[in-house]
């Protein structure tokens, strides 16, 4: 009799069970979210954090930023995504600069001039017609560096330096920072710099024999690239992290990495994802006529083995438009 | 009978309405489970249908775009004005194909990407109206040229975007797909279990149903293995059949079985109370017979007593002794014939003799007689010995042949005949033993008096007579054995005894004295 019972109670959830799959089958579910606003964020695929915070802002704001990835860096595909936006009729459009560009300041003046506001991100230009620039305050950046590298030198270093061009206004801010930053230690010197173009094969070619040739104990990188892949570098050298110290700029995921095996001794990381999450914020505030600053400043934050344990944010898996 | 009572109260059902019942279940289960499978079915087929015309609506777009394209591309060339209509038809086409998506619920980004196609769109039908006007105003090929390679250009972007989109509705309809295959696993899995519970749940009931008829039936088949109905006695423990649990055809033949049971039991009782009683009463009879025996018994001893035998023995040695010294021969001889009948009589009363020595002892109480009477009365035999052998009791002719002188030849002073005669009847198989006489014999109201005092089979008390005999034959032969009385007056008077038994032999010899 218990056996039948128990049976009955089986036979129930089993029918239920039925039923649920039947329910689940009978709605589909949506996958569309809402948006009233059009976005297109213009950028680099490395920029995994910044479109993780646009993301966020867009469900939080709910509009669309389609996400339109390339390779590496190209001024010209940078445009011609630029000017495919502005005839996609979009609300607003996200970009970083790039200096010396004229294809792309053509690009994003003529997205202002059809009334599309253009924001960028990380790299300023202020001579274009751009409305806003969201981005670090590199000078603060390259002083928080140098205080970085006397920290991991103990203030007796020769330093070595990879940019990225020496023309960047941001390059020269964050170089500008450091220096005014070691000034103040006598033992701590620049054996050299170096320019990458942020090209990583330009990186791998060049750097060897630049070490060869300042005989360096330190080095400082000022830019997302060169950072990705200096640690490669040092391993195939078999450089002992003990007589190569090295201060990097941002926290690409082989930058993690390379501090965790003690490669890197600290990064200076900037706020990706903040800039991401302002610059929809800002576009909705431009289209919704509220007054907003031309120019806004994200803060920079050190990060050394400990800290990087506790990562604020992911990639949150962007889905990229390739270009 | 209290069970059965108990069983009234309870609810039983039938094997047929138990039967109908699964039945039931079963027709409504089924058509449960195919309404619901086809109900699935059918919408996952609906779910397919869907992305399928998804898929259509795009590659509408596509077809519509290239007409669009290839429209453009001969009226730029040929800047034919009859063309127009149709570009403005083909144009209209294009913006309903994208309305048409726009409303499909793919995904976010297709429905971003639709956004985008609506603004390409627009602008390239600005373009196009730039390039008809600049075909109107008959401007510089170079410049028609020129915006037609900006329109080109947006169409390229719009045929970027529609592979995306294609690819988008693909990936969205081969989600679908696995999702739909996924639902349709789980969901067949679950009926399959579903099905098998239930199955497994009707088996329970009908083994339930199956205990109610089987079990039942095999305790009373059971039950009434341990009668054995040829041999019942009431003393057998015959107990009733449980019906726990029986429905109620088996109730009802487990309650006619029990009620069976106990009339036969009843029955039983009854029939052994009766034997009881008949036992009884039979010894009753025994013991009734047992005690009338004995006292026959003692009256015939009484008779036998009556004549005091050792004191006419003694007395007659000593007269024979008294004889002798008188040196009387005759009466020695007498007296010693007297003294062996005596101790006949002494010996054997009690005792059954053969009719032989009853025949020799008569004869010697014959010579007796003849010393007495001489020639007054003259004694015949005429016997047939075949069956002398046969038992009787002693002193039966003696008391008869004393009865033929006394009441008859006694007074004749001669000319007395008294005649003994056995014959064996061949027919009843009996022994006839006469004693004739030609005394005067009795009336006729004597001889039925005295034929009746025969019959009666009682002692005439005090008498050693004709009843005496008879009531010893009786005794004897156990009812069997006949004395019949018959008498002529004046001429002959006849005492008959028909003893019943077998010859032995022929007849020998026909004596006379």
């Amino acid at each position: 009799m218990k056996s039948v019972t128990l049976l009955r109670v089986f036979i129930g959830i089993c029918f239920f069970i039925l039923c649920l799959i039947f329910l689940g089958n009978l709605f589909v579910p949506s996958s569309t979210q809402p948006f009233e606003r059009r976005y297109t964020f213009v950028c680099p695929l490395q920029w995994a954090y910044t479109a993780a915070g646009i993301q966020d802002a867009d469900r939080d704001f709910s509009v669309n930023t389609k996400l339109v990835g390339m390779e590496e860096l190209n001024a010209g595909k940078q445009a011609q995504a630029i000017h495919d936006a502005v005839l996609a009729k979009v609300d607003g459009i996200i970009t970083a600069g790039m200096e010396d560009s004229e294809v792309l300041q053509e690009a994003i003046d003529h997205a202002q001039e059809q009334g599309i506001p253009v924001v960028l991100v990380d790299n300023d230009m202020p001579d274009t017609k751009r409305t806003c620039y969201i981005g670090t305050d590199n000078y603060e950046a390259g002083v928080m560096a140098g205080e970085a590298m006397y920290k991991a030198t103990e203030g007796n270093a020769r330093i070595g330096i990879l940019v990225s061009s020496l023309s960047a206004p941001n390059q020269q801010e964050r170089l500008a920072g450091f220096e005014k930053a070691i000034r103040a230690y006598p033992d701590m010197q620049v054996a050299g710099v170096l320019e990458c173009h942020s090209e990583k094969l330009e990186v791998k070619e060049k750097l060897p024999q630049f070490l060869e040739e300042t005989k360096i104990d330190a080095l400082y990188i000022t830019e997302a690239i060169a950072t990705s892949v200096v640690g490669d570098v040092m391993k195939e050298r078999q450089i002992e992290p003990d007589r190569m110290r090295v201060i990097a700029f941002d926290n690409t995921n082989e930058a993690i990495s390379y501090m965790e095996e003690g490669l890197y001794q600290a990064l200076i990381v900037q706020a990706p994802y903040l800039q991401g999450y302002l610059a929809v914020q800002t576009l909705n505030d431009i289209l919704d006529g509220n007054g907003i600053d031309e120019i806004i400043h994200t803060e920079c934050r050190y990060m050394d083995r400990q800290s990087s344990k506790n990562q604020e944010w992911s990639d949150g898996g962007a889905k990229w438009h390739m270009y | 009978m209290a069970h059965v009572l108990t069983n009234t109260k309870k609810k039983r059902n039938t094997i047929r309405e138990e039967l109908h019942g699964y039945l039931h279940q079963i027709f409504f289960i089924v058509i449960f489970m195919i309404v619901f499978t086809v109900c699935f079915f059918v919408l996952s087929m609906f779910h397919m249908q869907q992305e399928t015309d998804r898929i259509y609506l795009v590659n509408d777009f596509y077809t519509e775009l290239q007409a669009e394209q290839e429209l453009l591309y001969q009226y730029t060339l040929k800047q034919d004005v009859l063309m127009e209509e149709r570009l403005d038809d083909g144009m209209e086409k294009l913006q309903e194909a994208l309305k048409g998506l726009l409303v499909l619920e793919v995904s976010t980004t297709f429905r971003r990407d639709v956004l985008d196609l609506i603004g390409v769109q627009e602008n390239y039908c600005g373009k196009v109206e730039e390039i008809r006007g600049l075909i109107a105003s008959g401007s510089k090929i170079q410049q028609i040229n020129e915006a037609y390679y900006t329109a080109r250009n947006m169409h390229d972007i719009m045929y970027d975007t529609f592979q995306n989109l294609y690819q988008q509705v693909l990936e969205k309809s081969r989600e679908t797909a696995k999702r739909s295959w996924m639902y349709f696993f789980c969901f067949v899995g679950m009926l399959v279990l579903t099905l098998f519970l239930l199955i497994r749940y009707l088996l329970f009931q009908i083994q339930n149903t199956e205990e109610k008829i089987a079990s039942p039936i095999q305790h009373l088949a059971k039950d009434v293995q341990k009668i054995d109905l040829l041999h019942l006695d009431a003393g057998d423990d015959l107990a009733e059949l449980s019906d726990v649990g029986a429905n109620e055809e088996v109730t009802l033949l487990i309650e006619k079985y029990n009620a069976m049971l106990d009339k036969i039991k009843r029955q039983l009782e009854e029939r052994e109370e009766y034997h009881r009683t008949e036992l009884k009463l039979r010894e009753q009879e025994v013991l009734q017979l047992q005690t009338s025996n004995e006292l026959k018994k003692s009256q015939l001893m009484n008779l036998q007593m009556q004549i005091n035998p050792h004191f006419l023995f003694n007395t007659l040695t000593m007269i024979s002794h008294t004889a002798y010294l008188a040196k009387d021969r005759e009466t020695v001889e007498l007296l010693d014939i007297t003294s062996e009948l005596l101790r006949y009589v002494l010996d054997y009363s009690d005792k059954a003799v053969t009719l032989g020595k009853e025949m020799e002892e008569l004869g010697n109480y014959i010579y007796l007689l003849e010393k007495r009477f001489g020639r007054r009365i003259s004694f015949l035999f005429d016997l047939d010995e075949s069956f002398h052998d046969v038992l009787i009791p002693n002193m039966i002719l003696q008391p008869l042949l004393e009865n033929a002188i006394v009441h008859g030849v006694g007074m004749y002073t001669e000319g007395g005949r008294i005649l003994i005669r056995t014959f064996y009847d061949e027919e009843q198989g009996i022994g006839n033993i006469c004693i004739v006489d030609n005394g005067e014999g009795v009336s006729k109201q004597e001889a039925k008096r005295i034929e009746q005092e025969m019959k009666s089979n009682q002692i005439a008390t005090g008498k050693i007579g004709l009843c005496n005999v008879a009531f010893r034959l009786n005794i004897f032969f156990q009812g069997n054995a006949r004395m019949y009385f018959r008498s002529m007056p004046g001429e002959e008077t006849e005492v008959r005894i028909e003893i019943p038994c077998e010859r032995r032999t022929e007849r020998v010899s026909d004596c006379d004295c």
